[in-house]
């Protein structure tokens, strides 16, 4: 790999220079993205090559969730303050235009909300019936959810297999998160990991062969791969961590994981490495902040968040830290971007 | 306490520790193991790590700034720089709002609202300058101090007499918080002294420790009371009248973590006046050397705003209202802002000590998902305790002082030295064995032999800091393949004892080997190979409790 990305000196002052307007226009997608700049919180949408426009709109904080495996829709989470009393509610929301389905009334907490992979379902982190639940809802108007798990301690943060069959989440009933994965109805779980310390935000590789999670067994927050069937457990980064580990995201072939290490002085570097193994290679600088990494549909390249110019944008790359590219110009902040699979 | 001499000679040890330039950050050793409980309060560790933090927040030289605005508006700069420290630790920090009402505090003197503006206007600048500016917020503050002292017409040489408009430039309006923020806070720092350095090691600010008393009403309370908390010892009961009943039957399952985005005292402050409407169960002050407990546990504070109210909502899903994070959650406050680059080690100490003892007393689950940040339940309009408070730290820490898996109670020893805390656990294993990961193992894998009639043992070492009696539990994965007579080897204070268990059954989860004495110092459980032969021994994790 050496050769490839940067270990040190790149990030906005690449040799590569950014990406000609014409490399851009060829990128096949789109990104959503949640900015700030009419006050309260939007989401906007932005062209590899600059063209913005904007999806939510209203009093509202919008917070772009994922997007539909149709790339037709966006799982949006809005969030209202009444009288010092704060709403949130998920709503799927077209991304052609037209209003947003609000999937249950407003309430206290409603996070972490996932695709199934055929769209037809969803789950999600819920309040509505206990402490923290994992559920399971249709993405259509007042259709009840169902809880896949009933833990007093709380179970969080779902991810769907790439088949749709199991769901992994995390469950605090020993005392501390455990990596757990149940069938899709909330049969048959079993649990993953085993540690007296913290173990969450799992997530599944496209092949469904690993999933990734967060852990601090050694002291410290850092990735990890493990089978679905829980064997074959080793750290993403192997001898070479650099910070604390977080923010995950396979490509779309799972042939790469890209992630973050946070850095002294709230700095923040993106680092890639191929999931069979291997040395991890930086893709920015560590100079500034670099994070939220979201890979383009084609694997080719990807969106990340900076501040290196001041503002927090959204920035653009190819998925060898080369062509580094300002995507967002407003002064205020932008941030959270999520690939659509389309032009 | 010399505060001064204090943070100069642990900067100065800091600094040689890093002599050779700015260290690389890959390949650094874990950032913070547990410290254990029987160590003292504050090791040279801690206070190299407290020196380093401050250089990470006061990245210029001010010295010059803080002469230059207290000599153009007549005001003693130790003043000035006393209250520098006390709002900001010297830092030109960005505030937010947290609690409704009060407005964000900015720059080095944490002028807000009113302040801010009036300030800008006496200094002859911009707001904005006010607000982003080091020198432009400095000249308010002090612009602001002189017209304070003109008011009220005392000697300006007189610094004890400057207490009152010290009182004027903060928004504290409680006699008490008044009190405590001019004699244990303020005057604190102008009696003691202070000092920060800039990461590459120059003087920052200094603050020479002088005599001086403030001419000011002291506080009513003394360290007396402080007994008197109602559900944390340590803590000085300071009641808020901002709270009200928890819905019966609440469970209370999560601890909420704030910054009060301004010190100590005007935090207290705030949330014991009626007009505030916002409460906190606790408020931390900066250096962790005080607690405030302003509401009873078993009652609702109201410190998030992220809170199902049906009646606010037509009515509808009235049975959601249970679910406020008001109602069942307790509140922890700590003096200082989200945009901060650093929390003070000591501040980080205490909290964690409150917070396991509140996960204690409530029974809360003691994780990243029941111990949270403000900002995640109220992204909306909240970010704190802000991306540099220390969660991984700050949680090992909890764990650590409750005895989970920690220096005081249980102990795991994982066949992964990767996993172990090389200071109470160690596992040796011969070249012989083989790693595996057959699903269900603790940690990270495991080691397996075949039986044969050698010993050769993995070995399992445990710390014990004082002699006593414990359980021993093992971990295997289950198998047909395994060992039906695995042999552990326990050497106990009366010899060795041998266990055989059934690695056949009973699989990925602790299974109980018997209870005995060991001596103080390093105690050591074996398993050999040494049994029938035709199957395998696994070794992959032992707990002593």
């Amino acid at each position: 790999m050496l050769g490839v990305g940067c270990s040190g000196r790149c990030g906005g002052a690449s040799g590569a220079g950014p990406l000609s307007k014409e490399e851009a226009r060829a990128i096949p997608g789109a990104v959503v993205f949640l900015s700030e700049r009419a006050g309260q919180k939007d989401v906007w949408q932005v062209s590899p090559d600059g063209a913005e426009t904007q999806i939510t709109r209203g009093p509202e904080d919008d917070y772009p969730g994922p997007v539909s495996p149709d790339g037709k829709s966006l799982l949006v989470v809005a969030v209202r303050e009444v009288d010092g009393l704060q709403f949130q509610q998920l709503r799927v929301q077209p991304l052609a235009g037209g209003d947003a389905v609000p999937l249950h009334a407003p309430r206290a907490r409603a996070r972490n909300a996932v695709w199934a992979p055929d769209g037809s379902w969803l789950s999600a982190e819920s309040d509505a019936q206990g402490f923290s639940d994992v559920v399971r809802l249709e993405p259509r108007a007042d259709v009840p959810e169902v809880r896949l798990t009933q833990v007093k301690e709380g179970c969080f943060e779902p991810s769907i297999s790439p088949d749709g069959q199991e769901v992994a989440f995390v469950c605090s009933r020993e005392g501390d998160p455990e990596i757990y994965v149940a069938k899709a109805d909330g049969t048959n779980e079993r649990r993953l990991t085993a540690f007296h310390r913290e173990d969450r935000a799992p997530m599944w590789s496209p092949d469904g062969k690993w999933i990734v999670f967060i852990s601090d067994r050694e002291s410290r927050e850092r990735l990890y791969l493990i089978r679905p069937d829980g064997s074959d457990l080793r750290a993403v980064s192997g001898e070479s961590f650099s910070g604390d580990e977080r923010e995950p995201v396979f490509s779309p072939d799972g042939k790469h994981l890209v992630y973050v290490s946070r850095e002294p002085e709230a700095r923040a570097r993106l680092w890639r490495v191929p999931v069979e193994g291997g040395v991890p290679v930086a893709l920015t600088d560590g100079q500034r902040r670099d994070d939220m990494p979201a890979w383009s549909p084609d694997g080719k390249y990807l969106a990340f968040v900076s501040e290196r110019e001041g503002n927090t944008d959204v920035y653009l790359m190819r998925a060898d830290g080369s062509g580094q590219t300002r995507l967002t110009t407003a002064k205020e902040p932008d941030w959270l971007p999520r690939w659509v699979a389309r032009r | 306490m010399h505060v001064l001499s204090k943070t100069f000679a642990a900067t100065a040890a800091a600094l040689a520790l890093s002599a050779c330039g700015p260290q690389p950050q890959q390949e650094t050793p874990p950032p913070e193991a547990p410290p254990a409980a029987e160590a003292p309060a504050q090791t040279a560790e801690d206070i190299a790590a407290e020196a380093h933090d401050a250089a990470r927040r006061t990245p210029e030289e001010l010295d010059a700034l803080f002469a230059q605005a207290a000599r153009e508006f007549d005001v003693p700069v130790s003043l000035l720089k006393a209250i520098s420290y006390v709002e900001t630790r010297f830092e030109h920090i960005q505030g937010e709002e947290e609690f409704e009402g009060r407005p964000a505090a900015f720059g080095l003197m944490a002028l807000r609202g009113d302040k801010l503006t009036d300030g800008a206007a006496l200094a002859g600048v911009s707001v904005a300058a006010v607000r982003d500016e080091p020198l432009a917020n400095l000249r308010a503050g002090a612009a602001l101090l002189s017209k304070y002292a003109t008011e009220e017409g005392f000697d300006r040489k007189d610094l004890g007499a400057w207490a009152t408009a010290v009182v004027k430039l903060s928004d504290i309006t409680d006699a008490e918080a008044q009190a405590s923020y001019i004699h244990n806070e303020v005057y604190s720092a102008l009696r003691e002294g202070a000092g920060a350095f800039t990461p590459r090691g120059k003087v920052a600010v200094s603050l020479e420790g002088s005599k001086v008393e403030a001419k000011f009403a002291l506080p009513k309370l003394q360290a007396g009371l402080a007994a008197l908390a109602p559900d944390y010892a340590p803590a000085i009961w300071r009641p808020s009248p901002n709270y009200n009943a928890r819905p019966s039957g609440t469970n209370v399952s999560m601890i909420i973590i704030h910054t009060c985005e301004g010190g100590y005292s005007g935090c207290w402050g705030w949330l014991t006046n009626s007009a505030a409407g916002v409460s906190a169960h606790y408020v931390v002050n900066e250096s962790g050397s005080e607690v405030s407990q302003l509401v009873r546990e078993s009652d609702r504070a109201w410190h998030v705003g992220a809170s199902y109210s049906c009646s606010l909502n037509g009515n509808v899903d009235c049975g959601l209202n249970g679910t406020s994070v008001n109602h069942f959650s307790v509140g922890i406050e700590h003096g200082g802002y989200a945009s901060q680059a650093s929390f003070p080690a000591g501040q980080i100490d205490t909290s964690a000590k409150l917070s396991c003892d509140i996960s204690k007393g409530q029974g809360i689950t003691r994780d990243s998902y029941h111990i949270v940040a403000h900002g995640r339940l109220q992204p909306s309009s909240r970010t704190d305790p802000g991306p540099n408070w220390p969660w991984s730290s700050y949680i090992s820490k909890i764990k650590s002082y409750c005895g989970d898996g920690g220096s005081t109670g249980t102990i795991v020893v994982d066949s992964h030295n990767a996993n172990n805390d090389s200071a109470k656990a160690r596992t040796d294993v011969p070249a012989s064995w083989a790693s595996g990961t057959s699903a269900g193992y603790y940690g990270s894998g495991y080691y397996y032999a075949s039986t044969q009639p050698i010993s050769e043992p993995v070995v399992f070492n445990f710390y014990m800091p004082a002699a006593g009696t414990r359980t021993i539990d093992a971990w295997w994965v289950s198998g047909t393949n395994r060992s039906p007579s695995a042999p552990f080897i326990i050497t106990h204070s009366g010899g060795n004892s041998t266990v055989t268990v059934n690695q056949q059954a009973n699989g990925s989860t602790w299974n109980a080997l018997g209870t005995y004495s060991f001596p103080a110092g390093w105690n050591k459980v074996q398993l050999s190979r040494w049994a029938t032969e035709g199957y395998v021994v696994m070794a992959d994790a032992i707990r002593v409790r």
